[in-house]
């Protein structure tokens, strides 16, 4: 999983970069508290999108079920945020 | 002769008289002292047969309630992992909550017995099995506290701590409960910190950790700090000990200081997640 930083709302789980099951969204989303980001704009009010499915804020799809899915070096940087990652997990 | 005799009865009329009435004043007194008699042994009869009947309809009404809403009301307890091993100390813990029902169910009943019609009460014989109410052994203070970190199932994959919070489906690992184990042991590759609870990554320990921060946090103090975004409720409560210790990448390089606070992250009574900070 590739993040940008960690969590200032849990301040403990990472960042990650994921993609939406239907519409391909890209969202930042926390590993620990599911806190989301539409943008790497951490200054920004998160999100907390229902639980335990997630939907997606942007589409019908959601974050949960496949084919949702950490996105790879490949996909952020077709999204433009390559510069905002900070490196990736094991 | 006939006037002698005359004379003798007339002569004797007045002590025929005298044993006549003697005879019966000692016959009414007698009629008097059986029929007390009989009054106070039925007296006492009803006296006997009224106990038994208060007992055995206190009973009726504890089977009855513990039908309609005792046994809805405690659900039994159980275990969240079905491959762990059975707490037995959970087994008396259960008991009395049990007993606690029971007696708060017979003194209910037994108080609307007392504005119940008497029409109703069918006398039984004095056969009850329960104790005096002197000999019932009440239990103290710290047997009436449940233990802290029991879970109880509330269906839907829902999980009930002692304290009241709930761990139900969600995060990567699909549910809260083995999510919050991730914090059971230490993740050294991890970006930045990562809180792993003491306890040698007992579930019960850690659940209990967290159900008394929970308790903590709701009494509030200088030791809570409490910050709200929308449903979601951040506490950070200062334990006053040790309660684990810092990992992940950041508390490896420091030499994984001890952590004293536990940081939980709720929507209501729901559990995101709980770690020591």
């Amino acid at each position: 999983m590739y993040y940008v930083g960690t969590c200032p709302f849990c301040e403990q789980g990472s960042l990650g970069i994921r993609i939406c099951s239907k519409a391909g969204d890209v969202v930042l989303l926390c590993d620990e508290c599911d806190a989301l980001w539409l943008s790497t704009r951490l200054t920004e009010k998160p999100l907390f999108p229902r639980e335990p499915d997630l939907p997606c804020p942007c589409c019908p799809g959601n974050l949960t079920e496949s084919p949702s899915h950490w996105a790879d070096l490949g996909e952020i940087y077709q999204r433009g945020w390559v510069a905002a990652v900070k490196g990736e997990t094991a | 002769m006939n006037s002698d005799q005359d004379k003798y009865f007339s002569m004797n009329q007045p002590e025929h008289k005298q044993t006549r009435s003697k005879v019966r004043s000692s016959s009414w007194s007698i009629a008097i002292v059986v029929f007390l008699v009989i009054y106070l042994i039925l007296q006492w009869q009803q006296d006997q047969s009224d106990q038994p009947l208060e007992l055995v309809q206190n009973e009726e009404s504890i089977f009855n309630t513990g039908e309609s809403s005792g046994q809805k009301a405690l659900p039994s307890l159980k275990e969240a992992d079905p491959q762990s091993q059975i707490d037995n100390a959970k087994v008396p813990h259960q008991a009395d909550l049990k007993q606690q029902q029971t007696e708060s169910a017979a003194s209910q009943t037994s108080s609307r017995l007392v504005a119940s019609s008497p029409a109703k009460m069918k006398p039984t014989p004095a056969n009850s099995n329960r104790p005096p109410p002197g000999s019932t052994s009440k239990p103290s203070a710290s047997q009436s506290q449940p233990e802290l970190g029991q879970l109880r199932d509330l269906g839907g994959k829902v999980w009930e701590s002692t304290a009241g919070l709930k761990y139900g489906p969600g995060s990567r690992e699909k549910h809260r409960l083995l999510h919050i184990m991730r914090h059971a042991e230490d993740q050294p590759q991890r970006p930045g910190k990562h809180g792993v609870f003491s306890g040698e990554g007992d579930r019960k320990k850690i659940l209990a950790m967290i159900d008394e921060a929970y308790l903590q946090a709701l009494k509030g103090g200088r030791r809570v700090e409490t910050k709200q975004e929308g449903d979601r409720i951040v506490y950070t409560v200062n334990m006053g000990r040790s309660v684990g210790f810092i990992g992940g990448q950041v508390g490896n390089r420091q030499g994984k200081p001890s952590a004293t606070k536990i940081r939980l992250v709720l929507e209501g009574t729901n559990v995101i997640t709980a770690f020591p900070l």
